[in-house]
């Protein structure tokens, strides 16, 4: 009982502060004369309080326990899109206008019910002016969503009895009732047990919402549960609350990257994607640089790339065939084909099998663009040599210095690919003696 | 029982109806043998004196305030108690700029959000939403679900309520008036059901953000708390690049 100390050790606190003890006995025996008037008049007094804490609700009606409304969003009524612009779901957290509500709440008295109201409010006390939140609505139930822990029979929605006026709060004929939800039951002769918990779920849908206030704070379901048809007859009686609030929006911006290089001397990426420093320079060639009609000579260069454009990047080439003043050896041509040694012929292929021990070609995200894909000199260690019968396929463009021609591309972010590219040279017998030479630049183009 | 000690009665009797009166009262406490209500002890006060612009709780003499509990019984001492089933939430909504993320640094941002709850049996803070997303394109910052040290270099959004030290963001919940008035918690090892059965947002430096977690609560009737929520967010290499994004909502759920 330590409730009960605390208000009556309060109660003489109060007492002494006030009056003298001299005079409170005077005044006492003052009112003991009058005794019958004050019994009289506590009477009425303990009549008034019985009124105040009943809530206001029906002298029988229990108190319905353990009540919560679960609601899918916070979010203001007239909220349906998120910080992007874009439209949040129906039943979502980011959706106020089109929200769905879950009641819970624990049977107070073993009763046959039939019909259930719930009245939305900006108080919670039962039989009082309920004014509905600014901007509610649940005009657009259409049905009852989830019903779990009854013992009995289905709730569905009342859309046929008129809920105006005294004693109902509801606005709107039925069925739309913009501050009420009017439930009955199809089998009314099931009896619901004191202590079951039951849950009722309406809305949530794009069809079948409740729309929630348009102004931020507090607002209240009054739940009503009947044992009659016509929302007369009152078992238990709880109020819930509920909530509306600002939403908090976070942005955050990330920049694009593209860090892209190319050289000559493969190098290991390590983790942070290092890029190729070399000066990117090549020889195609016997050990004294020399080309000769009786073998294909190769060599490899390479390009890394990361970048984190959603949509990836294209990796193109631009440049001559290779040139010694006025005299030039032919391009391969534009299509895969295989080199042939003593025809002249200059092309280049990504060479999917120069793995160098795991820095050389290593692409994730890209892939060779055809008819870039076949280059091979059938090792995956060596970077330069010469066969007379080189495997693999190549192509060149000669049209790629006025427009970049396509080698490899990729439509997703690229962590850190490396792209091994393989030269390929033949001469004829009769090509010019000379210094022939290039320059073929490799440009990454991000797609946005 | 003599005269005195009858007339002493009846002024105690009436005395203790005046004061039920004044209350206005809502049971509080009650069994077959007792019952006790709310009952303003002090010289005077309002609760809710409002004008047009603005409302206050004003008390003169108040003899006590302060909160107890037993796991068999709570009780409120105080002006700023009320006698109505109460939920107050409010949150410090708006935009909230991370600014342009990077790879070296994490980006936090902070705000508030209060919860009052009064005549009931607690409450729980849901956070609902997503990660923020790429407008548009389907990308959506990685989250984790269980408290994670933000990493710069590896991309993450998190969010918690601590006081946090890296970086040096948040704060602990405040009770006001004190902690004898008010009991909201941040949710640690918190059983959300449904395989979420182990939720701490209260782990300094440690970010999570798992949409429909319960991240505060108080398991009884409480005051006025205030929480800070935190987020954080890291990109990595590939993040890709845009503006992004979210809307978060805090969904506060009372049981009475």
């Amino acid at each position: 009982m330590p409730s009960v100390i605390v208000m009556l050790e309060s109660l003489r606190l109060y007492i002494k502060a006030k009056m003298p003890k001299s005079k409170l006995l005077y005044r006492l025996k003052n009112l003991s004369r009058r005794a019958t008037y004050l019994v009289v008049a506590f009477s009425a007094t303990s009549i008034m309080i019985g009124t105040d804490i009943g809530l206001g609700a029906s002298a029988s009606a229990a108190q319905l326990q353990s009540r919560s409304l679960s609601v899918s969003s916070s979010a203001l009524g007239n909220v349906t899109t998120d910080v992007n612009g874009n439209t949040v779901a129906a039943g979502a957290g980011g959706n106020g206008q089109k929200t769905g509500e879950t009641f819970t709440f624990n049977i107070a008295t073993t009763s046959n019910l039939q019909t259930l109201l719930i009245e939305y409010c900006t108080n919670p006390i039962a039989n009082t002016t309920c004014t509905s939140p600014t901007g509610f609505t649940a005009a657009n139930v259409t049905s009852v969503v989830s019903q779990t822990g009854w013992s009995g029979g289905t709730w569905a929605i009342d859309s046929s009895t008129v809920l105006t006026g005294s004693p109902y709060n509801c606005s709107g004929s039925s069925p739309g009732r913009t501050n009420c939800i009017a439930i009955s039951r199809s089998d009314p002769s099931t009896t619901e047990t004191s202590g079951n918990t039951v849950t009722l779920g309406f809305g949530g849908g794009a069809s079948n919402y409740i729309t929630n206030p348009t102004t931020t704070g507090t607002w209240f379901a009054r739940i009503t549960t009947y044992s009659d048809t016509g929302y007369a007859t009152q078992v238990d009686y709880g109020s819930v609350a509920s909530s509306t609030t600002t939403q908090i929006n976070i942005t955050a911006k990330v920049q694009e990257t593209l860090n892209f290089s190319v050289g000559s001397t493969i190098t290991a990426p390590g983790g942070g994607c290092t890029a190729f420093s070399d000066s990117g320079a090549l020889t195609l060639g016997d050990s004294n640089g020399a080309l000769n009609a009786a073998n294909t000579f190769y060599n490899h260069s390479y390009f890394r790339i990361a970048t984190n454009d959603l949509h990836g990047a294209v990796i193109q080439y631009s440049g001559n065939t290779l040139t010694s003043g006025g005299n030039s050896i032919a391009s391969i041509g534009g299509s895969a084909t295989a080199p042939s040694a003593g025809t002249p012929q200059f092309g280049l292929a990504v060479d999917t099998h120069d793995t160098e021990s795991g820095s050389g070609y290593s692409f994730t995200s890209l892939s060779a663009t055809s008819p870039y894909t076949g280059g091979n000199d059938g090792s995956a260690t060596s970077q330069s040599g010469s066969s007379g019968s080189l495997g693999g396929t190549y192509a060149y463009n000669t049209g790629s210095t006025t427009s970049p021609v396509q080698i490899a591309s990729s439509t997703t972010p690229i962590t850190c690919d490396t792209g091994s590219v393989m030269y390929i040279a033949n001469i004829s017998n009769t090509t010019p003696s000379g210094l022939y030479g290039t320059t073929i630049t490799y440009i990454a183009v991000p797609t946005y | 029982m003599s005269r005195r000690r009858s007339v002493l009665c009846v002024a105690l009797l009436t005395l203790l109806s005046a004061g039920l009166i004044g209350s206005q009262a809502v049971a509080l406490t009650s069994s077959p043998h007792y019952e006790v209500n709310e009952v303003f002890f002090g010289s005077g006060g309002q609760l809710n004196a409002c004008s047009p612009s603005y409302c206050s709780k004003q008390s003169l003499g108040e003899l006590t305030i302060g909160g107890s509990s037993s796991p068999n019984y709570q009780l409120h001492a105080g002006f700023n108690t009320s006698d109505t089933p109460l939920l107050i939430m409010s949150v410090t909504g708006g935009t909230f700029d991370l600014g342009t993320l990077s790879t070296v640094t994490t980006a936090s941002v902070s705000t508030t959000f209060n919860v009052e709850d009064y005549l009931s049996d607690g409450y729980v803070v849901k956070v609902v939403g997503t990660a923020p997303d790429l407008n548009s394109v389907g990308h959506t910052l990685n989250t984790n679900t269980s408290p994670t040290t933000p990493t710069a270099g590896v991309e993450q959004f998190g969010i918690n309520l601590a006081a946090n030290t890296s970086p040096a963001v948040g704060a602990a919940p405040q009770q006001i008036p004190s902690s004898f008035f008010s009991f909201g918690k941040v949710a640690h090892n918190y059983n959300e059901g449904g395989g979420r059965s182990s939720i701490s947002y209260d782990t300094v430096n440690g970010f999570l953000f798992d949409s429909g977690d319960t991240i505060a609560y108080s398991n009884s009737s409480s005051g006025e708390t205030t929480y800070t929520l935190s987020a954080i967010a890291d990109q990595s290499g590939t993040t890709p690049a845009g503006e992004y994004g979210t809307s978060l909502s805090l969904i506060a759920i009372p049981t009475f």
